[in-house]
This record gives structure tokens, C-alpha cells and sequence, in this order.
């Protein structure tokens, strides 16, 4: 059965929103699929190198209404950004939140005043993920849905500063449901960092369902980091739509969690878009991380480009699996694809396949994949300046993530992941 | 007038055989160099030349099958290449390696302050490392904008030529083993690396010079000249050696011996 693991949450009423007549419907239908679909398992072709047993062993429980000190927050602070989307536990945080003038042409808070504000969309946005993905754990997010962040960016707007959306677990064994909605109008541009950390949180389970709209000629940066405690998990659904000519750059970072697991889709619905796709993972322990990604080249001239690096360590593992799909209607796309994994011990393990599908013509594609281990010749030409083998070793693990990291674009943000790769290589150098 | 011959040699290399991969490379190799020297090793491409450098720095995986090295009297065969760099051994290598990731100032400060701890010296903060750092960039003519990008990352290969004698004017090594140093350098910067080379040379330390060009040694003028082949020193002269193998080519001396 698998399906204790949930058992103990509840739906928590006192919410405002309880009463909406379509949510409390959609969350009961999500509800029914939940007890209805079969959890993923192995035999599943798309879940086939990541087994959920540890997450099916545990009962999660409810998260409550947890209060945090500035203090505890403020080392999570992204110090270039110029609004910041605070959740805790999944329910938006008032206190911790910097938000934009109402009728500033950006909105950005919880379901609470999105509901206010922009509420066909919230519902259209809300309805139709919950049709199209008949999916367990993207039900189980709706069906036990707190809050939404919503970040919506009227047309021709643009915000020179990032905005910060930070998620933090609190709880131990607690299961939350974070739930994110960004639209980004036309001809808009902004950059997004969506953040997951634990601040006291473990052993617990966040489980994310994201939808993303981009209009047309809208450029939107999307880092996401997620840095949760060794013992949680992180599961996340995300769905990207590109209308013409618009420009979605996605870059995702994992450290964090002993399983995590990510599922994005990038659908190019308007000509002429472009997709940049980056990510690294930093694995150690018996950590598991398994990105899926799939673009979907709908559309003429449409570019994409995924790079995607692995560092694994001790029992670690990675899986990647990349998928491009041309349609017939997707003549002269071009789609790279690039995974790249450094295994750093004998134990380590990686799962990576690209899948292609192509039913156009004039398609560019190109795709590969390696794993290697440290290179011999870098580290011998290091040791040769009287830099100490484990100290070189360091160098090369981080310079193998810095093609990633040093891209990122958000100087704070640079310099914090710098610091956690090389303190959990253990390095005492600072670069 | 450099002191040539005083005393014990810096690095007395005897019999030395190598091999990788069970292919032997190095033959039977001896030469000693005394502080205040300068040598210089020709050969024909593939005789081992960079071989030998790597064997002194202590790559591991040429095995020492016969023979040793000493360096100021101890035996490094046993250290580590980081062991032998704070023992005073530098090679400047044929093709530097590119390391993303780490600045060239943040490098070249780590290799510097590990030294200087192994030497029991203080070591230098940023602000003072860049202070030490700007008299070695005049010398060699580098802009301090190649301090800000990663180590030899995108450079030119003139350029990480360039950057490879900074590094040994910034550790200020004992023996220098300069591995084609001068291979791929325009008419300008052979003069200024070589001006900079020049200016590091003293009579405590010592430098081998690995090169194809005899062009080289109208800049820095060697004490020996070696000709390697087939992993062994085969001729040894002066100056005049070197003139003769650019007019002449190797045959001749392949044929000799
Ligand atoms: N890792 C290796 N495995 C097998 N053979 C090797 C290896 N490294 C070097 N060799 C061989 O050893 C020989 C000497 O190589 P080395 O690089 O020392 O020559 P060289 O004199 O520096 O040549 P060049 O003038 O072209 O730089 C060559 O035949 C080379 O193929
Ligand atoms: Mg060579």
C-alpha cells in the first residue's frame, strides 16, 4: 500500500480560503486521486533509479503554525533583492516578507490576497495543473494545499532587483506543500531566486507543485537552490509554459535533502522562444538526487540549452534524465543537451539518459553525457605550486561546479554556494 | 660573472630510469646541476624531455625504476610533488593546465602562503599579497585584469607561458625546470619573459631550460647545453652546440653516438 506515509495529515480549516467553493472542490477531487493513484515506485519507467521506501516508511504529520526569530532568518537573506516572498511551513510570513506598492504593476504574495487580486487566474491556474497532472504527488500537494506563492508581473514591467521567494521548514517529520505560481506579462523581465531551507526542519517532506507562464517577449531568470537538511526530502513538479519570442533562463541547485527529486517541464508554446537550462547537485552521504527534465520544442525556432553537472561523492547518487520532444510543428529548433557527473569515490553511482524525440525537420540536437573523476594532470600541476593533495582536490571539485555557479548572475548568491561547496569539501581554503 | 661549480650540486640526478605504463621512457639519465647554473636540454620531439621534467617534479604515475635524485642532499624520490615545491623544486610546464574557478590572484596567494608557512614565514593577507604581487607583474608585463580570471582560464598560450613565470617569480623556487617556456611566445614576450627569468637567476639558484629554439639562448645564456634522446643525454656542450643543432638539426649527433 505505501500510503500510511500521509496518513497523518490533516487538512487545516481555519484557513481563509477553506470556504472557496472551487478550491475546496479541486482539493477534494486531488484528495481522491491521492487515495485512487498508486504512489511511484520502481516498476514506473519514469521512477525506475530512485526508490520513495524511505519516504513510504515515515508518517508525516501536519505542519503547525511555527513562529521563527528575525535571527533565525536573517542568515537566509539574499542581500541584492529587492522583495522577498517568505514562507514558513508552507504559509506565508507577513513578518519576514518585503512586498511591492498594491497596483505597482507586480504583485507578489500568498493565495490569501492573490485570491483578491488576481483571482481568475489563480483559480484557471489552480484548475488546470490539477487536470493535467494526474499525478500522485502533485495531487497530494493540492490536497493538502496551505498557501500559493504567487508572484505576478504586469506587462512591459521590469525589476532590475531579484526577488527572493524563501521557503523554510521548520518542523521535524512535518509534510508541507509548497505551492508556486509566477506569470510573468509581456515584453516583462525579473529574476527569481526560489529557495528551500531548513531552519530546524527534518526529516521532512516538501513537496512542491510550480507553475511558471511566461508572455510574450517576457525574460525571466529563475534560480532555484534547495538546501534543505540531510534528512529531508524534496519533491517538485514544475511546468513552464513560453510564449512567443520569450526567454526563460532556469538554473536549479541542489545540496540538501537525502532524497530530492525534480520533475520540470518546459513547454515552448509560441515561436521563437528560448530556454536556458543549468543545474548542479552537490551529493554526499547516501544522498539521492533525480532531476527529470523535459522541453518540449511545440513550436518553430525554439532553442534550448541544458547543462547539468553532478558532483557524488561517498554512497551518493545521481540520476538525470533529459528529455527533448520536437513536435511536427517544431522545425528549425535547436536543442543542446549537456550532463556532465564527477564521481568522487568508487561507491558513488550515476543514472544519466538523454531521451529524444523528433518529429520535425531542420532540428538541430545535440546531447551527451560524462562521468570522470578528478584529472590527474590538474591535480599534479596544483601540487606542484606546494598546494597539498586534498587542498588541490578541493580546488578541482569546486572548479568543476563553478562553470555552474560562477554564471549564476546574483553576486550573494555566488559567493554563499562557494562557501557551501567548499565547506562541505571540508576545504579550509577560502577562493 | 655567475658562480658556476661551487661546492655540492643542487640536484644530482643519477642513473635515473623511468617508466609509464610499463614503456620505459627515461634511460639511465645522470646530470648534476650546482647552484648558479643555467642548462639547457634539446632533443627531438618525443626523447623524453618532458619526461624528465615531471620525474623531478614528481609526477606519480612515472615510476622510478633505477637510479635517484638529490636535492640539496636529500633524496626526493619519497616526496610528494607538493613536498618537493616547498623543497624549492618549480617546473613551468610545456601546456599549463587551465583551473576553472579559482582567481589567479587567489591561486597564486594560496601556492605563496603555503610556502611561506613551510618556510615558518608569515603569511600575507590580500591587500599585502597584492603589494608583493605588482613589481613581478611589471617585470613580466602582465595586466593585473589576468589576477581577476581563473587560473590560465581562456588565456592565450603566450599568455599561460607568461603566467607560469609569475608563479615562479612569486614562489621564487631553487631549481626551475622551464619546460618550452619559450614555444609559443611572440618576438615581445620571449624578450620580456626571458628579461624576467634573467632577473630571477641568482647565484643560489638554478635553472634548466627545455627548448627547441636556439633563439632562446641569445636571451639566457647557458652554462650546458645537453642534447636528449631516447629518454638519455647524449651530447653535452655549450652555447655553441646549440648553434650548431640549429644549423645541423639532430642527425648528425644521433649518427655520433
Ligand atoms: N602517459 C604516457 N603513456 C605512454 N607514453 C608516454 C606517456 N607520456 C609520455 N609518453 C611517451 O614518452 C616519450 C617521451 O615523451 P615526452 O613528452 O617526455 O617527450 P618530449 O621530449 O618532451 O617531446 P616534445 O619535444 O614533443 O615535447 C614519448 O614517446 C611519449 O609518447
Ligand atoms: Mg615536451
Amino acid at each position: 500500500m505505501h500510503k500510511e506515509f500521509f496518513q497523518g495529515l490533516s487538512n487545516d480549516n481555519t484557513l481563509e480560503f477553506s470556504q472557496t467553493e472551487w478550491l475546496k472542490l479541486i482539493r477534494e477531487e486531488a484528495n481522491q486521486r491521492v487515495i485512487d493513484l498508486p504512489v511511484p515506485s520502481a516498476k514506473d519507467e519514469q521512477w525506475r533509479f530512485t526508490d520513495l521506501k524511505k519516504i513510504y516508511q515515515k508518517q508525516f504529520r501536519s505542519a503547525g503554525k511555527h513562529t521563527l526569530n528575525y535571527k533565525d532568518v536573517e542568515k537566509s537573506i539574499l542581500l541584492e533583492s529587492g522583495y522577498q516572498l517568505v514562507f514558513v511551513d508552507g504559509l506565508f510570513s507577513k513578518q519576514f516578507s518585503r512586498l511591492p506598492e498594491p497596483n505597482s504593476g507586480v504583485f507578489l504574495g500568498g493565495l490569501q490576497s492573490a485570491l483578491v487580486n488576481h483571482p481568475e487566474e489563480i483559480q484557471a491556474t489552480l484548475i488546470s495543473t490539477n487536470n493535467e497532472k494526474n499525478n500522485f504527488f502533485a495531487s497530494l500537494n493540492t490536497s493538502y494545499l496551505r498557501d500559493v506563492a504567487v508572484l505576478h508581473l504586469a506587462p512591459d514591467t521590469s525589476l532590475e532587483k531579484p526577488i527572493h521567494l524563501l521557503n523554510i521548514s521548520t518542523g521535524e517529520n512535518t509534510c508541507v506543500n509548497p505551492r508556486v505560481f509566477f506569470k510573468i506579462g509581456a515584453g516583462s523581465s525579473v529574476k527569481v531566486l526560489e529557495e528551500y531551507v531548513s531552519i530546524g526542519g527534518k526529516e521532512s517532506l516538501t513537496n512542491i507543485v510550480s507553475d511558471i507562464y511566461l508572455g510574450q517577449s517576457a525574460k525571466f531568470s529563475h534560480y532555484r537552490v534547495q538546501r534543505e537538511d540531510v534528512s529531508s526530502f524534496n519533491i517538485a513538479h514544475s511546468s513552464v509554459d513560453l510564449q512567443k519570442n520569450s526567454n526563460y533562463q532556469f538554473c536549479t541547485i541542489s545540496t540538501g535533502a537525502s532524497i530530492s527529486r525534480q520533475d520540470v517541464e518546459v513547454v515552448q508554446s509560441g515561436e521563437g522562444t528560448t530556454c536556458g537550462f543549468e543545474g548542479l547537485a552537490f551529493l554526499q552521504g547516501r544522498q539521492v538526487c533525480d532531476l527529470h527534465s523535459k522541453i518540449i520544442h511545440g513550436k518553430p525556432q525554439g532553442t534550448s540549452k541544458q547543462v547539468y553537472k553532478t558532483i557524488i561523492g561517498d554512497r551518493a547518487k545521481a540520476v538525470f534524465n533529459g528529455q527533448i520532444f520536437v513536435s511536427s510543428e517544431g522545425h528549425l529548433s535547436s536543442a543542446a543537451q549537456s550532463n556532465k557527473n564527477l564521481l568522487l569515490t568508487k561507491n558513488g553511482r550515476v543514472d544519466t539518459k538523454p531521451q529524444l524525440e523528433i518529429y520535425a525537420d531542420d532540428v538541430k540536437c545535440a546531447h551527451g553525457a560524462t562521468v570522470g573523476q578528478l584529472n590527474d594532470d590538474e591535480m599534479f600541476y596544483l601540487q606542484t605550486r606546494g598546494i597539498p593533495k586534498d587542498v588541490a582536490r578541493k580546488i578541482l571539485i569546486y572548479g568543476f561546479a563553478a562553470e555552474v555557479i560562477e554564471n549564476l548572475g546574483l553576486e550573494s548568491l555566488i559567493v554563499s554556494l562557494r562557501n557551501e561547496i567548499l565547506k562541505l569539501t571540508g576545504s579550509p581554503v577560502s577562493l | 660573472m655567475r658562480n658556476t661549480n661551487g661546492g655540492n650540486p643542487l640536484v644530482h640526478i643519477d642513473g635515473l630510469a623511468t617508466e609509464i605504463e610499463g614503456r620505459e621512457i627515461l634511460k639511465d639519465l645522470t646530470l648534476s646541476v650546482f647552484p648558479g647554473e643555467i642548462h639547457a636540454i634539446m632533443g627531438p620531439n618525443g626523447s623524453g624531455k618532458s619526461t624528465f621534467a615531471k620525474v623531478l617534479a614528481g609526477h606519480p604515475s612515472y615510476e622510478v625504476t633505477k637510479g635517484g635524485i638529490t636535492f640539496s642532499g636529500i633524496d626526493v624520490l619519497d616526496l610528494s610533488p607538493e613536498e618537493r615545491a616547498r623543497e624549492g623544486i618549480f617546473m613551468g610546464f610545456q601546456y599549463p593546465v587551465e583551473i576553472p574557478g579559482v582567481t589567479n590572484s587567489s591561486f597564486l596567494r594560496l601556492a605563496f602562503n603555503t610556502a611561506q608557512s613551510a618556510r615558518g614565514e608569515d603569511e600575507l593577507d590580500p591587500i599585502e599579497f597584492d603589494d608583493y604581487l605588482q613589481d613581478k607583474l611589471k617585470m613580466l608585463e602582465i595586466s593585473s585584469d589576468f589576477l581577476d580570471r581563473s587560473v590560465n582560464g581562456g588565456f592565450s598560450g603566450g599568455e599561460k607561458k607568461r603566467n607560469e613565470i609569475l608563479q615562479m617569480a612569486v614562489l621564487e623556487p631553487k631549481l626551475a625546470i622551464l619546460d618550452e617556456t619559450d614555444s609559443g611566445l611572440d618576438i615581445d614576450a620571449l624578450r620580456v619573459v626571458s628579461q624576467g627569468v634573467n632577473k630571477l637567476a641568482n647565484n643560489d639558484n638554478a635553472i634548466i631550460l627545455i627548448t627547441h629554439y636556439q633563439r632562446l639562448l641569445n636571451y639566457i645564456k647557458p652554462d650546458f647545453v645537453h642534447v636528449m634522446h631516447e629518454g638519455n643525454i647524449v651530447k653535452t656542450g655549450n652555447e655553441k652546440l646549440a648553434q650548431e643543432l640549429e644549423e645541423k638539426g639532430y642527425d648528425w649527433i644521433l649518427d655520433e653516438t
